[in-house]
């Protein structure tokens, strides 16, 4: 073939090559411009469908098996507790499906009457037995809400309307616990046919869960319809249930792990409500059209641990050091990555319960002081290991980012520590096993009441993981005795001075440095009407409207 | 005969590589210093010896090690991979929930790769030192030099995020009710049921993390051919065909390509392991719900059954990729079949 | 890995002639390089990351680790070049300090691998038998691993750090040399001069050390040089994922994943990818190129 012929036949198939690619590069963003601009084609979504930005933290959708944030989230619509709290309110209960009750003179029996004619989603009706055994399985199931039956002695049911509560010692946190929606009532007779089982071989008899973890049996305003670990969770309206008709239909809860994708989506209006914002993506969403943020306090205490043991915490166990601790970290710099509307914390009890302290009286940073502390301790250079769960973003604020700050801090003033970020499920262990040396930690309210957070008593749960038991030291032991004392006592004004008092203390003698308390980053379109976020169980369904 | 002796002999081999598999899998999973019992219950919970005995007892925590291993392998046989200690779920069902997502994406990765990287590659090679070649062959290091998660994230802000071309990270968007899950792969089920919304929903969300992952493959398959073909095309029997006056549209597509693309083969077998691999980040960065983000998940948690589970079957699908390319290698060159 | 072997480069084809030691210094520089303006940039760039990383602590602006919380999240300006992340900290300077821990680890990997590789596998290949059919199973079970799952499971169980994901990619890589070691070992087993060596009465040892090693040596530096590249993505692969170095250490895949939660922050994840980029793609071709000047043969491995 001469030369020329061959280039030309070359050119041709070149440029052929080039047009056929250049027409299926065409072709292809064609495709999916159109498709993406023709909402039309898409499926028809039944009435009113909800969408929900979430990061999943779900083991369990069993009411008698979690305590999770998420699963509270799914419980709280499909499950309806004897009292519940309106909106983000923490302090006074409300009936729910407890019309009335009565507290008696000793504050050791509670008799709640119930409100009649409500159905199952099943389709039966509920009675005083569904509560006495929603509780005995919670107790018996020995899961994580075990523990909230623990003041309840005896379960009575004199008649079908009526359930009696009487507990060891008064517990003015009761009714607080008993808002929670791992305590609501779920349909014994529905669930004890697909293998439920309340009674004391419950831990080992009980076969439900799986059940529960695909279809709720609850008379909350929603059905759980289904459940896709670690993607999503569907629920359905409730045509059998005892209040009017909420405005939503169907709400599906995406699982979306990346703070700014979610941002992202619900800039765009893919989804309606972003749940897991990061602090800092929520800054920029506050000027954005279309887009509401909230702002309110989450009912969450972030805190710096250290270990009181001498075998773990070593020289964090001495309290000058861990006072030197308290003085060295910059809390300006460390509420500014804690995002905007966080509150710094004086103490352990976050604000919004009585017993929490003025923010303004918090430990100023004192770089001075804190190396002063370390040279009468007699140390020139502390060595330390900070663990924490280095995946963990927790209402927004990246731990991660957090320990390094804590990190640089304690570096200006002569701590050396090293990062020990471990994914969570090993650094949770680390962490219940009472081994970290430093750690920087959240607690969550499991429930509305101040008592929640004498968890960090000696002796108590962090008190335990903080290596200081209640024979620590006479300090140790006399706050031990003034948080009984508080929690038995009914006097509310006596209650809330005591648990000041109490949480003063914690911080002048334990191990601990309370930071902040973040504002939830939650984003929503602006149509939506009706949204608010409850520190335990966060969205409440029922009030939002499209 | 020999070809079939070949595949038997492959195919007998397998087995042992399978067990083999196994046993590997179980002995890293199990190489943990933390215990992934108490990660896996509440707070509260994890503090009452009696809850974590009774959560031991379940998973078989507390026998000794190489009766675990047994047992597992019973249980194998049987289909049944364990229970998912984070998704309370069959791992079998996890897997197969999952496994449909990573293979769509490889397979359309991989398609992308060889559509495109082919006749790049070629052409590349019949017009040596040209403009085409040196651009070629620099994109082409580039897809092989880059961080395919880093890739992933700028399409995804460039494609995405500035200029919404790109639908969000996810198989489907929020607002498309799924098809029915029959075989698990969306473009399928939708299309079974008539549903033209979803199929087109999938396309659009499959693109992106596609054409993300095949960067590499791409990057070395354009790489392959283009070399492989240029040695063909050095070959006497090439160069006699030429002086022959054969055209030389013949001369690539039946003399050269044949005997130069038998390589590609073996690459497409070799890097769909790359692109497993690859599925991991990917994944991670796009949300997708396959094998590659279980396997990091589970990883991380603790997992023993979900890791030892993915461990296998991700290995098994490569296996298996490999021992088809190496029959079809066996079909297209005589060489192996009379070796 | 094998794939980098397979992959190819023209200047293979052009026909060699010895080298003339006369007449200027340019001809001394290798063909491969002196014909391709490619290379020569790449070798640059891999010298200038290298001297980078020598002397960071010298020109950085900042510290690696030096937080300003004030100026958080600032874009590119005059005091911070490449802007600044989460807490404050120099971009610029942490993707300086970033090379010093790339690239010792990128070759560290891949000499461990090689070494760990070539040990097993000139052993198998030299002793054959029942040590070379086991070590053959045992690396066909682990190449069945998709390199990062392997990994991922090992640095997973180990713990995260920066010697745990090393251990991790040796582990995951020393079967491809072995196999790579086994087959040039077999192949120079029957060479001529092996052979006389034998019949004149050598010992093992003496054949091993005189004859084989020098011959695998050339093949496997030319990979080692290829695969550091990979090395340096695998890990920062694992990085991205969290499990290497502590946050921290500016490391570059930790420094990309930090950038996810900030589409809108693109300087923080943009730049650390662009400098992977660049040190792999300068990686790949000087070794594309070393492989061309020393053994075009392996092209096609």
């Amino acid at each position: 073939m001469s030369a020329s012929v061959a280039s030309t036949f070359t050119r041709v198939r070149r440029q052929g090559r080039w047009a056929a690619r250049a027409g299926g590069l065409l072709a292809a963003a064609t495709l999916i411009v159109a498709s993406s601009a023709s909402p039309a084609l898409a499926g028809a979504a039944p009435a009113t469908t909800l969408i929900v930005g979430s990061s999943f933290i779900i083991r369990s959708i069993d009411p008698g098996r979690t305590v999770e944030t998420t699963s509270n989230m799914i419980n709280h619509a499909t499950y309806d507790s004897l009292v519940t709290f309106d909106g983000e309110d923490l302090k006074t209960p409300r009936p729910s499906l407890a019309t009335d009750w009565k507290v008696s003179e000793d504050g050791k029996t509670y008799t709640f009457k119930l409100r009649p004619n409500v159905k199952f989603s099943g389709g039966n009706l509920l009675t005083s037995a569904d509560f006495k055994w929603s509780f005995e399985r919670v107790k018996n199931l020995k899961s994580n809400p075990a523990f909230y039956m623990d003041p309840v002695q005896e379960i009575q049911t004199p008649d079908p309307l009526t359930l009696v509560l009487k507990l060891n010692a008064p517990n003015p946190a009761l009714l607080a616990i008993l808002s929670s929606p791992s305590l609501g009532a779920v349909d014994s007779k529905l669930v004890a046919q697909k293998g439920g089982v309340s009674g004391p071989e419950a831990k080992s008899s009980d076969k439900a869960e799986s059940f529960l973890n695909s279809q709720s049996a609850g008379t909350g305003a929603y059905i759980l319809s289904s459940y896709v670990p670690e993607q999503e969770v569907v629920l359905v309206r409730n045509p059998n249930h005892w209040r009017p008709a909420p405005a939503v239909d169907r709400i599906v809860i995406r699982n979306i792990t990346e703070p700014a994708t979610q941002k992202l989506q619900v800039q765009r209006g893919d989804i309606d409500i972003a749940t897991a914002l990061g602090q800092d993506q929520i800054a920029s969403l506050r000027n954005v059209p279309n887009v509401s943020t909230r702002s309110s306090l989450a009912a969450t205490t972030f805190y710096v641990l250290m270990n009181n043991n001498p075998e773990v915490g070593q020289a964090f166990s001495n309290p000058k050091v861990q006072e030197a601790v308290r003085y060295a970290l910059d809390y300006d710099g460390i509420l500014t990555i804690a995002g905007a509307g966080a509150s710094r914390l004086a103490g352990v009890i976050p604000t919004g319960f009585p017993g929490a302290l003025d923010p303004k009286t918090a430990v100023k940073t004192d770089r001075e002081k804190s190396k002063a502390l370390l040279k009468e301790a007699g140390l020139s250079e502390v060595k330390g290991q900070i663990t924490y769960g280095s995946d963990q973003v927790i209402w927004g604020v990246q731990m991660a980012v957090l320990a390094q700050k804590i990190q640089a801090d304690l570096a200006a003033v002569g701590i050396q520590i090293s990062l020990n970020g471990l994914p969570r499920a090993t650094a949770l262990q680390s962490y219940r096993d009472a081994k970290n040396q430093v750690g920087v930690w959240s607690w969550a309210a499991d429930f509305p009441d101040g008592t929640n957070f004498f968890v960090y008593i000696p002796g108590r749960t962090v008190g335990k993981r903080a290596g200081w038991p209640e024979d620590a030291s006479p300090a140790a032991k006399e706050l031990a005795e003034l948080a009984r004392k508080a929690e038995s006592d009914v006097d509310d004004a006596r209650r809330a001075a005591l648990m000041q008092r109490i949480d003063k203390r914690i911080v002048e003698v334990g191990p601990y440095a309370p930071l902040f308390q973040p504002a939830v980053p939650v984003a929503f379109r602006s149509s939506l009407k009706g949204v608010t976020f409850h520190s335990v169980w966060g969205l409440d369904f029922y009030t939002i409207s499209k | 005969m020999n070809l079939l002796g070949y595949i038997a002999r492959r195919l007998l081999l397998l087995v042992p590589m399978l067990v083999g598999i196994t046993l590997f899998s179980f002995l890293i999973s199990h190489a943990v210093p933390a215990d992934p019992v108490t990660a896996n219950l509440g707070e509260q919970a994890a503090a009452d010896p009696e809850v974590v005995a009774a959560f031991r007892r379940a998973w078989g925590l507390d026998r000794p090690l190489h009766e675990q291993y047994l047992i597992y392998l019973w249980n194998l046989a049987r289909g049944d991979f364990g229970t998912s200690i984070s998704t309370k779920q069959p791992v079998a069902l996890d897997l197969r929930q999952r496994f449909p997502a990573t293979v769509e994406v490889a397979i359309v990765a991989m398609t992308i790769s060889l559509i495109v990287g082919v006749p790049l590659g070629i052409l590349s090679a019949v017009k040596r030192d040209s403009l085409i070649d040196q651009i070629t062959r620099v994109l082409s290091l580039v897809g092989v030099s880059m961080p395919v998660f880093w890739l992933g994230l700028v399409a995804l802000v460039v494609f995405y995020a500035r200029l919404g071309w790109a639908p969000s990270p996810g198989r489907l968007s929020a607002g498309i009710i799924p098809p029915t899950f029959v075989t698990g792969f969306l473009l399928i089920d939708s299309l079974r049921e008539w549903r033209m919304d979803a199929a087109m929903d999938a396309l659009q969300h499959l693109a992106l993390p596609a054409v993300v992952l095949s960067s590499y493959t791409l990057g070395v398959i354009t790489r392959i051919t283009r070399g492989s073909l240029l040695e063909t095309l050095g070959e006497d029997y090439v160069r006699t065909a030429r002086a022959k006056g054969v055209p030389n549209l013949t001369v690539i597509v039946r003399h050269a390509a044949r005997n130069g693309l038998i390589p590609v083969v073996t690459i497409v077998g070799l890097s769909f392991g790359r692109l497993l691999s690859g599925a991991v980040v990917t994944e991670s960065v796009f949300a997708w719900p396959g094998l590659g983000l279980y396997a990091f998940r589970s990883a991380t948690s603790l997992d023993f059954p979900a890791i030892m589970g993915v461990g296998i079957v991700i290995a098994s699908i490569y296996i298996l990729v490999n021992l088809v390319v190496d029959i079809a290698y066996g079909l297209l060159d005589p060489r192996i079949r009379v070796g | 890995m094998a794939l980098n072997r397979a992959s190819c480069s023209a200047e293979a084809m052009a026909p060699r002639r010895s080298t003339a030691w006369g007449g200027g210094v340019l001809r001394l520089i290798p063909r491969p390089f002196r014909r391709s303006p490619l290379t020569v940039i790449a070798t640059l760039v891999v010298i200038i990351w290298v001297a980078l990383a020598i002397i960071a602590p010298l020109i950085s602006p900042y510290g690696p680790l030096q937080q300003d919380i004030v100026k958080r999240l600032a874009s590119p300006t005059e005091a911070h070049w490449l802007g600044t992340d989460m807490l404050g900290r120099d971009i610029l300077s942490r993707i300086l300090y970033g090379a010093r821990i790339s690239i010792p680890v990128g070759v560290a990997a891949v000499i461990l691998a090689a070494i760990l590789g070539g040990v097993v596998g000139s052993a198998a290949g030299f002793l054959g038998g029942l040590l070379d059919e086991l070590m053959m199973r045992v690396t066909d079970v682990m190449l069945a691993f998709p390199t990062v799952i392997l990994a991922l499971v090992i640095t997973a169980a180990l713990g995260a750090g920066i010697q745990n994901a090393v251990i991790a990619i040796m582990v995951a890589w020393w079967p491809s040399y072995a196999r790579l070691v086994r087959g040039l070992v077999l192949a120079i087993k029957e060479r001529e001069y092996v052979l006389v060596a034998r019949a004149l009465g050598a010992s093992e040892s003496r054949l091993l050390r005189m004859h084989v090693l020098p011959n695998i040596v050339s093949p496997i530096i030319i990979l080692g040089t290829l695969d550091v590249g990979h090395a340096i993505l695998t890990f920062a692969s694992l990085s991205f994922l969290g499990l290497g170095p502590p946050p921290e250490i500016p490391e570059w895949g930790s420094m990309i994943a930090a950038g996810r939660d900030y589409f809108d922050q693109w300087w923080i994840g943009t730049f650390p990818g662009l400098a992977i980029l660049s040190l792999t793609m300068a990686f790949n071709i000087v070794g594309d190129s070393l492989r061309d000047l020393l053994d075009p043969r392996l092209r096609k491995l």
